[in-house]
């Protein structure tokens, strides 16, 4: 499973409805700001720090995407720019 | 020579100013039709005594060689949730039956500057509620066959501009209002960019606010007389004597435009699919290249839910007297944060919408999903509609007008087709905010279905 899969799928989770399309916008579908909020804490859980406790750079860095574009995707690469910023160390 | 009834507004100024044609012939021309019909049809609420003085104050000012407007000595009427100084108007309610304005709304007074008649106003339901004209003023019956409803809420002024009783109409829409009427009654109706055209004067709100997504806009039986009218109604008013200046850009050059025929929550009669794919043809047939496209990631469901939530507080005048069940009645008690996160939505589609056209030069869709509906004077909890033979939600309506309408973009409606019953089918253009002149282009390519036969 992708980076982008578990965001579609974690966004869908939080809309109770199947996992987003790649391109779908995340408050178009209905999501607001609480759930918001609750999207980028799992999503720091589900890609932990290297100690296992979610990592709150990535967070921070997520919360940025959202802003801009709120897709499946963008966060998706966001994510998967990070780690491998992290594995590069 | 047609009769003069079924002129455009253009070729009745012209005929006027040109003295082929005098005011007062052409205003009792319409008279002796609303006499005729309007009882039958019940499309005006009231006519004005006082008409006929104006048209020969007109045809006076035209044999001194006056400097004359484009719309100069043109009867027309405007919908009754317009203020016309010194005449009756009830916006639909029992509550304004003797409701006389002391001032015209902006929209009636850039009218009269250009040198229009006021001669009628037309019916619609109760504060503009419903997309039916049903009100205590009468129940507006479509002029291409009277057991069916002319929709709403201009309805009134939509089977008037069919019906040959007036050439033009002003009215107004905030989710299909000027759409879906045009799209029943076989006419044309521009749905202004939001903001362009002047509020004030209009019924609701009864506050001196200016509610979101409400436009005030022409329905016309050309889309050059829909251009003429939306440039004597656009430009800078409101209460606060803005200073700005409106300047909408020309039309683009139409080559490009996308199709949505349908949607997989709001399913669309294969009667209307099979007609958006004969515009389709006839427009590649004028060398527009047409391809079947939707912006991604919007979905009529997701757009639907965000303008129920936007349009909750617009369509409540009063909040002890919402119904759950009208437009956007389930969110009437909803909080600002709710308000906000639809809002919120609400721009980031606007985002999406803004984006896709920059690949398209329109995007070409249902008018409604449904064909023109028989009158419903159930409660809007029992209301249903017919798609392709199935029930399908009464709001099912607005889904399209809503989907660009929360996002204050342009659309203009065309008559494109007769139905399998006789009765019209037409099809919407929507464009980019302020791509009003755009959208005319891109109808002016449909060709005319004709007038009822009435």
């Amino acid at each position: 499973m992708t980076e982008t899969d578990v965001v579609a799928r974690t966004m869908g989770e939080l809309l109770s409805a199947p996992p987003l399309e790649p391109a779908d916008d995340f408050f178009i579908r209905g999501g607001d700001s609480l759930r918001a909020v609750e999207l980028i804490a799992r999503l720091s859980a589900a890609f932990p720090a290297q100690d296992g406790t979610p990592d709150e750079n990535l967070g921070a860095a997520l919360l940025l995407v959202l802003f801009e574009d709120a897709t499946p995707q963008a966060l998706g690469d966001a994510v998967t720019r990070h780690r491998a910023a992290l594995a590069a160390g | 020579m047609t009769a003069a009834h079924w002129w455009p507004a253009g070729r009745v100024a012209a005929a006027i100013a040109g003295g082929e044609l005098s005011a007062a012939e052409y205003l009792d021309l319409l008279l002796d039709r609303v006499a005729r019909l309007d009882p039958g049809l019940e499309l005006l609420v009231t006519v004005d005594d006082t008409a006929r003085d104006r048209a020969r104050a007109a045809d006076r000012a035209v044999a001194r060689g006056e400097p004359l407007g484009p719309l100069h000595g043109v009867a027309l009427t405007v919908k009754d949730s317009l203020a016309t100084a010194g005449l009756r108007t009830t916006a639909g309610s029992a509550l304004r039956r003797d409701h006389v304005p002391a001032a015209d709304a902006r929209a009636v007074t850039a009218l009269r500057r250009a040198g229009a008649i006021v001669f009628g106003k037309t019916n619609l339901p109760e504060h503009c509620a419903d997309i039916q004209a049903r009100s205590v003023y009468g129940v507006s019956r479509n002029p291409w066959d009277p057991a069916y409803s002319t929709g709403g809420s201009s309805g009134g002024g939509a089977g008037a501009v069919a019906a040959g009783l007036t050439p033009v109409e002003v009215g107004s829409d905030v989710a299909g209002s000027i759409r879906i009427p045009a799209g029943y009654c076989g006419v044309a109706g521009h749905k202004p960019t939001y903001g362009i055209v002047p509020l004030d004067g209009h019924l609701p709100p009864y506050h001196p606010t200016t509610p979101d997504v409400v436009v005030v806009g022409p329905l016309a039986r050309t889309v050059d007389d829909l251009e003429l009218m939306l440039g004597v109604l656009s430009g800078p008013g409101g209460r606060d004597g803005s200073p700005w200046r409106l300047d909408l850009p020309p039309a683009r050059p139409v080559r490009r435009i996308a199709l949505w025929t349908g949607d997989p929550a709001v399913p669309t009669d294969p009667e209307i699919v099979a007609v958006l794919h004969d515009v389709a043809e006839r427009l590649g047939k004028e060398g527009v290249t047409v391809e079947e496209d939707a912006p991604p990631g919007v979905r009529l469901a997701d757009a639907s839910r965000i303008a129920d939530r936007l349009l909750a507080g617009v369509g409540v005048p009063l909040r002890g007297d919402h119904d759950r069940a009208a437009l956007g009645g389930a969110h009437a008690g909803q909080s600002y944060a709710d308000w906000y996160d639809a809002d919120v939505a609400r721009w980031r589609l606007a985002a999406r919408w803004e984006r896709f056209f920059a690949r398209y030069d329109a995007i070409l869709t249902p008018v409604t999903p449904n064909l023109a509906i028989v009158h419903d004077g159930r409660p809007f909890a029992e209301r249903r509609v017919l798609v392709g033979g199935a029930e399908r939600p009464y709001w099912d309506q607005v889904a399209w007008a809503t989907l660009t309408g929360v996002c204050h973009l342009p659309t203009t409606v065309v008559p494109a087709a007769l139905d399998s019953r006789g009765l019209p089918i037409g099809v919407a253009f929507s464009g980019p905010r302020f791509g009003d002149l755009t959208t005319l282009a891109a109808a002016r390519l449909v060709p005319p279905i004709g007038h009822p036969p009435c």
